[in-house]
């Protein structure tokens, strides 16, 4: 009955990580933590599966909207791919209890972050780098094609580093980083930079989550359901997103994520 | 972009049959009796080369084709990379195609490390 509860509770949260915006990872660990007393190494190794699942299925229609910079996902991927496996070989020396509790931390920080209003900062201004890799590029919107530069790449590469850490130790797609550096440091339009950081979680998540599956943190007895759960229950929450007003949802789960990341914290500091 | 498109659209392909086969493997996982949710608060991780041994030597078809499932997922991110790497040297951008290369290489790496560990 317990395997029956896993897979639909994987489901739920694939639906409300896609509707929040929020990927499944940072629903799924406290899930199976808490709820299910499950090891936080093996919770956060089936979630990055989970991850690399939703992300590598949705890239197409990331791509289809020609929002997505490919030339600057390549390019960042390299802070997130090495920044993933610091986190791997970290994630060894560190206690359990640290990381519940730098669970906790983060989860406040995103529900921090997903009460701010994204300010659009246009520069005129282009990086040395987005010169020479050509990555300045345009957008389309209403009104037509709007060309935009990017800046500070190297700053955007270290948050990168900072946001594959975090993505290999607490198994998340760390995407409210990502988008933080591209928004506030790289200064790219605000539809870039969330189409550009969900096309590049799949591979930041896929670099710890091959390194955890050889090592055997992976069990396939929880990673498989959860995987299946989160991949349909993301699917359905695309397809209800057209019609749902998530304003409200979001303010529901502002509170509860609240709660649940206190939660995390007093299981670390205790 | 057309290619890429392409390229992602093979990877939700394969993320389709990633999908069955954990389907399946959970399925047979769940009627073969496993402690699916037993000891799992204790962390000792045993080698996947460990974990496949023994479902063969059991003859255990849920962990092999759950198995079969996990590694190929995790193996489509780096083949994206490795195809975007050639795509972008198609079009003679030579400094894109490196970098995704030098992804491709790190990705590998990253992978080894699992087996040191």
């Amino acid at each position: 009955m317990l395997e029956v509860f896993l897979l639909i509770s994987a489901v739920v949260a694939g639906f409300l990580g896609s509707i929040l915006g929020l990927g499944g990872g940072i629903i799924i660990v406290p899930v199976l933590t808490l709820v299910y007393g499950v090891n936080i190494r093996y919770a956060v190794a089936a979630s990055l599966i989970s991850i690399v699942a939703t992300s590598s299925g949705a890239a197409a229609s990331y791509l289809k909207d020609n929002l997505t910079n490919l030339r600057v996902a390549v390019l960042l991927e390299i802070g997130t791919v090495t920044g993933a496996i610091a986190g791997f070989l970290i994630s060894a020396y560190i206690k359990t209890k640290f990381l519940f509790l730098l669970f906790g931390l983060f989860l406040m920080f995103s529900v921090f972050m997903m009460l701010q209003r994204r300010e659009q900062s246009a520069s005129d201004k282009s990086h040395p780098w987005s010169d020479y890799l050509k990555l300045n590029s345009e957008y389309p919107d209403q009104k037509g094609s709007i060309p935009y530069k990017v800046e500070n790449v190297p700053v955007g590469l270290f948050v990168m580093f900072l946001a594959g850490i975090f993505s290999a130790l607490l198994g998340i797609g760390s995407g409210i980083l990502k988008v933080l550096a591209m928004d506030r440091a790289m200064k790219l339009p605000i539809k870039v930079s969330s189409a550009t950081s969900n096309f590049m979680i799949g591979v930041t998540a896929s670099a710890s989550a091959g390194a955890y599956l050889l090592r055997g943190d992976i069990l396939p007895e929880i990673a498989a359901p959860v995987a299946v759960g989160i991949i349909a229950g993301s699917f359905l929450g695309a397809k209800a997103m057209v019609r749902m007003r998530s304003r409200h949802i979001r303010y529901i789960f502002v509170v509860v994520l609240t709660i649940v990341s206190i939660q995390m914290i007093i299981k670390g500091l205790t | 972009m057309n290619l890429e498109l392409k390229i992602s659209k093979l990877l939700r392909v394969g993320v389709m049959v990633v999908a069955a086969l954990l389907s399946v493997g959970t399925v047979l996982m769940w009627t073969s009796n496993h402690d699916m949710l037993a000891n799992f608060s204790h962390y000792a991780p045993e080698p996947l080369i460990e974990k496949i041994h023994w479902a063969l030597l059991l003859n255990d078809r849920g962990t092999l084709i759950s198995i079969a499932g996990l590694s190929i997922l995790v193996s489509l991110p780096i083949l994206r990379v490795f195809l975007t790497g050639i795509l972008f040297l198609k079009q003679k951008e030579y400094q894109l195609s490196l970098i995704a290369m030098l992804v491709f290489v790190s990705l590998l790496l990253s992978f080894l490390l699992g087996f040191g560990e």
